[in-house]
């Protein structure tokens, strides 16, 4: 009975070596995903920012 | 039928793994382009990586074509005495014809009890011969000893702490049947697997060196480093570099250790050399953290001198064979200046670069490694977990290693023995 445990534990060992890769899934998914979107061109681009007025005031 | 059934979950899980590994580093090809060290090393070595698994993948063990040449197994020892006896039995157990085989010990100065026990058995066998050094010399000269104390047409080399299958040295000798062919490598596997960590860590690096480095080596003939746990060599390939060999001496120093790569190189240069992995051959690795380091120290002062000596003629050989020699060099000098980019450099002092994403890379790395041992063994065997381990393990230690031995490469001490000429090691696989 042990044995057949520590046979099936030992066959465990392929699925949980994801479980590292599993666990840094969030940190790089969001990164992955705004890449797409870049890749997609539908990523809006931030607005340029407002000129600087230089034309004199209408006093 | 599970283990049947391992081996495809593993196979599944490894091309998902390479699948992955592809699709995202095809997301930020472009950014990985503009960082023109990243994107040299790293399609650099992928395509070294990948190439040694598919170079290895057509690679077939030689076929026996009844080739029976005279042979003399040749095993130097020094200081063995605990393992000197069944390593000579596993030798007079041998699957060969007793009329061409030539068994040689010797004895090079040894201050236990290792002569004593070599004597033992040959008194159980006359056909064990013993040679006595009388003082110790090194294990070149030992080796030396003992092609001269023959004139079989092939020499096969045995670490005394390695111990051969008995159909080993009959498989070994095959591909001799090609005239051009001057030295045949074998295979080792780690005999004290479950000693430690340590040596469970080791199991997945020999699979990785033997059968897919040396495997993809052989496909042009072109095996840069046969083990000293196992080989052998066609005298008339060696005999006329054997003074030289002998007695090398690099920047001044005499060249001590690093026998097998060496004496690899001096066959290359004018002959073709294969790997047998049916040639099987099991052997004792270090069990412990100093031991294991200083070996490895060793091994990479060795292949700092050889390299710059195969450098100067692998130009010569096929170039797929010549191109992989020269970028495994070009890899393992530039790999601690990445490591350190990525890691440190960039996060801390640029503030950018994702050392995590490169850690990830190594683990996926190792996964693989790992997973392509399950695939290749017939049953399946968790210890390929302990590759995983092994990669962070050669991440923190290993790889600063290679400076400080090309610094130090002059050096002629053992490091784990008194400092005379003949520390030399039982284990010199020069991976």
């Amino acid at each position: 009975m042990r044995r057949r445990l520590r046979r099936a534990a030992a066959f465990l060992l392929v699925p949980l070596s994801a479980l590292p890769l599993a666990a840094v899934a969030p940190a790089v998914a969001p990164s992955v995903e705004r890449r797409l979107d870049e890749l997609r061109g539908t990523v809006e681009q931030a607005a340029p920012p407002a000129p600087t007025r230089t034309e004199p005031t209408n006093r | 039928m599970a283990d049947r059934a391992m081996r495809v979950v593993a196979a599944v899980y490894l091309a998902a793994l390479l699948a992955l590994a592809v699709a995202y580093h095809g997301l930020w090809f472009d950014e990985v382009a503009g960082d023109t060290l990243f994107a040299v090393y790293g399609a650099v070595v992928v395509s070294y990586i990948v190439s040694r698994f598919l170079l290895s993948l057509p690679y077939r063990p030689p076929r026996d074509v009844g080739h029976e040449p005279r042979v003399a197994v040749v095993m130097p020892a020094f200081n063995e005495q605990r393992v000197i006896a069944r390593s000579l039995r596993s030798l007079l157990a041998l699957d060969y014809p007793v009329d061409k085989l030539e068994l040689v010990a010797v004895d090079d100065g040894s201050t236990d009890a290792t002569l004593a026990r070599m004597r033992e058995v040959a008194d159980e066998s006359p056909r064990v011969r013993v040679i006595e050094l009388g003082r110790n010399q090194g294990k070149r000269a030992a080796m030396a000893a003992g092609i001269r104390a023959t004139d079989a047409e092939i020499v096969a080399f045995v670490d005394s702490d390695s111990s051969l299958e008995p159909d080993a040295l009959r498989k070994l000798v095959q591909p001799f049947a090609e005239a051009d062919v001057g030295a045949v490598c074998g295979h080792a596997d780690v005999a004290n697997v479950d000693d430690s960590w340590l040596t469970r860590m080791q199991v997945v690096r020999y699979f990785v060196a033997f059968q897919v480095v040396k495997a993809a080596e052989s496909l042009f003939a072109c095996v840069t480093c046969c083990s000293g746990c196992f080989s052998a060599y066609r005298r008339e390939a060696i005999v006329p570099r054997l003074d030289w060999w002998e007695h090398q001496r690099f920047l001044g120093a005499p060249a001590t250790f690093g026998d097998d790569r060496s004496l690899t190189n001096v066959v290359l240069r004018g002959w073709r050399v294969r790997y047998a992995s049916n040639a099987v051959s099991h052997t004792v690795v270090p069990d412990t953290l100093r031991q294991f380091l200083r070996q490895q120290l060793r091994w990479k002062r060795s292949w700092t001198r050889e390299s710059l000596i195969l450098a100067r003629f692998v130009w010569r050989k096929h170039p797929v064979a010549a191109l992989s020699a020269y970028v495994a060099i070009a890899i393992a000098l530039i790999a601690p200046v990445v490591a350190v980019r990525a890691l440190l450099w960039l996060p801390l002092v640029e503030g950018r670069g994702a050392p995590l994403i490169y850690v990830v890379g190594i683990y996926m790395l190792a996964v693989a490694y790992g997973l392509y041992y399950v695939v290749r063994r017939r049953t399946y065997d968790p210890r390929w977990v302990y590759g995983i381990a092994f990669c962070f393990f050669y991440l923190g230690f290993m790889l600063w290693q290679t400076y400080w031995a090309i610094l130090t490469a002059r050096s002629s001490s053992w490091g784990t023995r008194p400092s005379t000429a003949g520390r030399q090691p039982a284990l010199e696989t020069g991976a």
